[in-house]
C-alpha cells in the first residue's frame, strides 16, 4: 500500500512537470546530433572526484601505468547517463576533480553530498577523516581501492565502497580454482603493503575453499625484470613440490607481468596476472554492457577499466537513490530524494533501504549493510576475453549467490 | 560484354530459381545478431530455407503492413534495411540515425520509429518520402517500443534511466514520463489500448499501466522453482488477440511465462533455449516463436497445449523475429 502511494505521488509529480521536458526537433538531418537543453527547474547536486596521485614505483613499464583519466572518465559518463534521467525527474548532478586536499578543495567538499575518494591505500584514511572533517555528513565511495580492512572501518560514517574487495576477487579465484579441480597453489607477492593485503584476502580464500599452498614468495623488486625474465622466473618459482596454479599478489606491476610461460612449472597464473579477476573488463558486453563500453570508448579513446566502473556505478547509485523517496527518515513525505539531498539521505537510501542498482551486470546490485561493500559479480579475464563471470554455478549462498564473493558479514566493527 | 550478359542471366535465373524456392508460406523470418544473417524458416516443415547477409548486428525487425517488405536495424551499420521479402534482395534503407535498435510501424502502415539506442533518441520516419519527420529526446538506452493500436499515443522504454516515455503520434510530444523497475525492455499495448505492459529485465517484473491515467494497475513478479531470482528477467512480451493470455519470455531462467491477462496469474512456465529473449505468434496466433540468444535456436511452442513442439537451429544470437503469411 505504502509502495503504491508512493509511486503515485512520483508519476503526479512527473505528470505535472513533463510537458516542460517535450523536445522535437522537426526535419532534423540524418546524422546530426541533437543534444536536450532542460528548460525545467533542476536541483543540483554537487559531486567531488577526489584523485590522490599514486607514486610509479621505478621501473613500472610503461605500458602498464594506469593512465591519467582512470576513474574520472567512468565518473563523467555516469554523471551524463545520470544526467539525462534527471532531466525528465528535475534533478542533475556536477562533478569537480581535486588532485589534493587544498583550500580550493575545502570550499567543494564542504558543497558536495557526495565525495568520491580514489587514493592509494596508504592515504585512504587520512583521505576519508580530512573529508569528514570538512563535511561530516558526506557520503564517502571508496572507487578504487581493494583492501578488506578499510571494510571494517570508519562503521560510524556514511562510506561505501564500489571497488570490490581483494576478498571478492579471490573469492572468484577460489571459485575457478575448485571448478577447474586445481588445488595446490603457490603464492607470490611483491614488497608494497597492497600486495600483502591482496596476499591475505587470497589466504583466506584458500583456508575457506580448502586450497593448499604450496609455498609463499616474496619478490623482491631490486633489478628491472624485462631483460631477464627467461632465466629469473625460473629460479623464483621453483620449489620442493610441485603446484597447479600460481597466485601472484602484484598491485604495483613489478614482476607479475613476466610469470606468464616463464615459470619453472607452467601452470596458469591469476591474480595480477594472466588470470585476472575484475570488477569490469572491456570485453563484457551481455546486458547492454556494450553499449556503455561503447560510448566510452567515442569519448575517452579508450577502453574501460574496473576503476572507472567503480566510479560509473558510484554516480549511478547517487542518481538511482536521488529518483527515488527515502522510506527510512521521511515516512510521511513522499518527495523525492533530489529536492533535500543530504549525504547521510543517500547512505540510508542505499544501505538500509537496500536500494538496487542496475549497471550492466545482469542483476541487481546493493551495498552490503555490514561492509557498505557492492555486491557484484567478478569477472574473470585475461588480456583477450572474458571467461566468465563469477560466482560460478554450484557455490550456493543461503540469502544471495553473490555473497559467496567477498566478505558478507553482518557487522561492520569487528577485526576481519 | 557477352560474357557480362552472360552471367547476368545466370544470375537472374538462379535468382528465380531461389525466390521459387524459398515461396512457400508462410515464413518466420530470424536475425542473427553475431552472425549479420537473416534466417528464414519454412513454417510448414520448421526447416531453415535460406540464411541471408544483412547488415552489421541486425536486430529488431518488423514487418510492413501487407508484408510484401520488411525493415531490418542493421545496428552497427547505422541503417534501417528494407528487405523485399519476394526476391530475398535488399532493396534500399531509411535514414534511421545512428545505432538503430529497435522498430515499430505505426498503424497508418507509412510511419516508422526507431529507437537510436547510443543517442538516447526516438526518430520518426515517414517511408513512402524516406524522411526523418521527427528526433525525440528520450532517456538513455531506448530500447522498447510500442504504438497503441488506435495510433495515437506510443511508448518508448530507456534501459538505462528506467523510464517509459509517452508520445503523442500526432504532435510527437513527450506527454509523460513514468519510473519502472530497472532496465526496462519490451512494451505492448493490450488489444483494446486500455493497458500497457512493460517488462523491466534486471528488476524482473512486469509493470502494467492504465493507458489513461498512466498509473501503475499491477506488478507481475515471477518465481520459478530451482532458479535464483536475478536469473528471471524478462523480456520480450506479446499479448493474446483473443484468448486471455499473454507470453513473457524470461531470458537466462530459459522459460516462458504464461499469464491469464484476466487474474494476472501465472499459469505455466514452458521451458525453452538458453537466453530467451523475443516472441512472434504465426497468423492463427496458434503457435509462439521464440528467439533463444544463448542456445542459437527458436522454440516453437503449441500455444493450446502451452508445448515446445519443435526446435529450430538458426544462426548465432538470434534476436529479432517475425512470421509472414501473407
Amino acid at each position: 500500500m505504502k509502495k503504491a502511494k508512493v509511486w503515485i505521488g512520483i508519476s503526479t509529480l512527473l505528470l505535472s512537470v513533463s510537458a516542460l521536458h517535450a523536445h522535437v526537433h522537426a526535419q532534423i538531418q540524418s546524422g546530426s546530433k541533437y543534444k536536450g537543453q532542460a528548460e525545467a527547474q533542476q536541483n543540483t547536486t554537487n559531486m567531488v572526484y577526489l584523485k590522490l596521485k599514486r607514486p610509479t614505483p621505478a621501473g613500472t613499464p610503461s605500458y602498464l601505468i594506469s593512465p591519467t583519466d582512470e576513474g574520472i572518465a567512468g565518473a563523467e559518463i555516469g554523471i551524463e547517463d545520470a544526467n539525462i534521467t534527471g532531466k525528465f525527474l528535475g534533478y542533475s548532478l556536477t562533478l569537480a576533480h581535486i588532485n589534493a586536499l587544498d583550500s580550493a578543495a575545502t570550499d567543494a567538499i564542504t558543497h558536495a553530498p557526495v565525495v568520491l575518494i580514489d587514493s592509494p591505500d596508504a592515504q585512504y584514511q587520512e583521505a576519508v577523516r580530512s573529508v569528514v572533517s570538512i563535511n561530516p555528513s558526506a557520503l564517502v565511495v571508496n572507487v578504487a581501492s581493494g583492501k578488506d580492512t578499510f571494510r571494517r572501518m570508519h562503521c560510524e560514517l556514511n562510506v561505501l565502497h564500489t571497488y570490490p574487495s581483494y576478498q571478492m576477487k579471490t573469492d572468484a579465484l577460489g571459485q575457478w580454482l575448485r571448478t577447474k579441480r586445481l588445488s595446490s597453489v603457490l603464492t607470490l607477492r611483491g614488497a608494497h603493503e597492497s600486495d600483502e593485503a591482496y596476499l591475505d584476502a587470497f589466504l583466506r580464500t584458500a583456508k575457506k575453499f580448502k586450497l593448499n599452498i604450496v609455498e609463499k614468495k616474496t619478490w623482491q623488486a631490486s633489478f628491472d625484470l624485462r631483460r631477464s625474465a627467461f632465466s629469473e622466473i625460473p629460479l623464483f618459482t621453483r620449489t620442493k613440490k610441485p603446484y597447479d596454479a600460481i597466485f601472484a599478489a602484484d598491485t604495483q606491476s613489478q614482476y607479475a607481468y613476466s610469470l606468464p610461460f616463464n615459470t619453472h612449472l607452467i601452470v596458469p597464473i591469476m591474480g595480477s596476472a594472466g588470470l585476472k579477476p575484475l570488477g569490469w573488463h572491456f570485453t563484457h558486453e551481455q546486458w547492454g554492457a556494450r553499449q556503455l563500453q561503447n560510448r566510452f570508448k567515442d569519448k575517452f579513446s579508450r577502453t574501460m577499466n574496473e576503476v572507472d566502473f567503480a566510479a560509473y556505478a558510484a554516480i549511478i547509485a547517487i542518481s538511482t537513490a536521488l529518483q527515488r523517496s527515502d522510506s527510512s527518515d521521511f515516512k510521511n513525505n513522499d518527495s523525492q530524494m533530489h529536492e533535500s539531498v543530504t549525504g547521510t539521505r543517500l547512505f540510508n537510501a542505499l544501505v538500509e533501504g537496500q536500494l538496487s542498482i542496475a549497471a550492466y551486470k545482469g542483476r541487481q546490485l546493493t551495498f552490503r549493510k555490514g561492509t557498505r561493500q557492492l555486491r557484484q559479480p567478478m569477472a574473470l579475464a585475461h588480456e583477450e576475453a572474458l571467461v566468465t563471470h563469477a560466482p560460478l554455478s554450484g557455490f550456493l549462498h543461503q540469502l544471495d549467490e553473490l555473497d559467496t564473493l567477498g566478505d558478507a558479514t553482518t557487522t561492520c566493527k569487528d577485526a576481519l | 560484354m557477352r560474357t557480362r550478359f552472360l552471367v547476368t542471366g545466370i544470375s537472374l535465373l538462379s535468382l528465380w530459381v531461389t525466390s521459387l524456392s524459398v515461396s512457400a508460406m508462410p515464413r518466420a523470418y530470424v536475425t542473427n545478431e553475431k552472425d549479420n544473417t537473416l534466417s528464414v524458416i519454412d513454417m510448414n516443415t520448421f526447416e531453415v530455407t535460406d540464411t541471408l547477409d544483412i547488415g552489421e548486428r541486425p536486430r529488431g525487425f518488423i514487418l510492413s503492413a501487407d508484408q510484401s517488405h520488411a525493415y531490418i536495424c542493421a545496428s552497427d551499420s547505422d541503417r534501417i534495411q528494407i528487405i523485399d521479402l519476394d526476391t530475398h534482395t535488399i532493396v534500399g534503407d531509411l535514414p534511421s540515425g545512428e545505432d538503430p535498435e529497435t522498430i515499430a510501424l505505426h498503424p497508418n502502415g507509412t510511419t516508422i520509429y526507431t529507437a537510436n539506442e547510443d543517442d538516447a533518441l526516438l526518430t520518426v520516419i515517414d517511408i513512402p518520402s524516406s524522411q526523418v519527420i521527427a528526433q525525440i529526446d528520450v532517456g538513455v538506452e531506448p530500447e522498447g517500443l510500442a504504438v497503441s493500436h488506435d495510433g495515437r499515443m506510443m511508448v518508448v522504454t530507456s534501459e538505462t534511466t528506467n523510464m517509459v516515455h509517452w508520445i503523442d503520434t500526432n504532435t510527437h510530444e513527450n506527454i509523460a514520463n513514468s519510473l519502472v523497475d530497472a532496465r526496462p525492455r519490451d512494451a505492448h499495448f493490450t488489444a483494446d489500448d486500455k493497458h500497457l505492459w512493460v517488462s523491466s529485465e534486471i528488476g524482473g517484473t512486469v509493470t502494467i499501466f492504465d493507458t489513461q491515467t498512466k498509473q501503475k494497475a499491477h506488478t507481475l513478479s515471477f518465481d520459478v522453482k530451482g532458479v535464483y531470482r536475478d536469473k528471471i528477467q524478462p523480456v520480450g512480451i506479446l499479448l493474446m488477440r483473443d484468448s486471455p493470455y499473454a507470453f513473457v519470455a524470461l531470458g537466462p531462467a530459459n522459460r516462458v511465462a504464461v499469464v491469464n491477462t484476466n487474474t494476472f496469474e501465472i499459469e505455466k512456465y514452458i521451458v525453452v533455449g538458453r537466453r530467451v529473449w523475443q516472441l512472434a505468434f504465426n497468423q492463427d496466433q496458434s503457435l509462439l516463436l521464440t528467439t533463444n540468444g544463448v542456445s542459437g535456436d527458436v522454440s516453437v511452442i503449441n500455444t493450446e497445449t502451452l508445448n515446445v513442439e519443435k526446435t529450430v537451429k538458426v544462426g548465432r544470437y538470434p534476436w529479432g523475429i517475425a512470421v509472414k503469411w501473407k
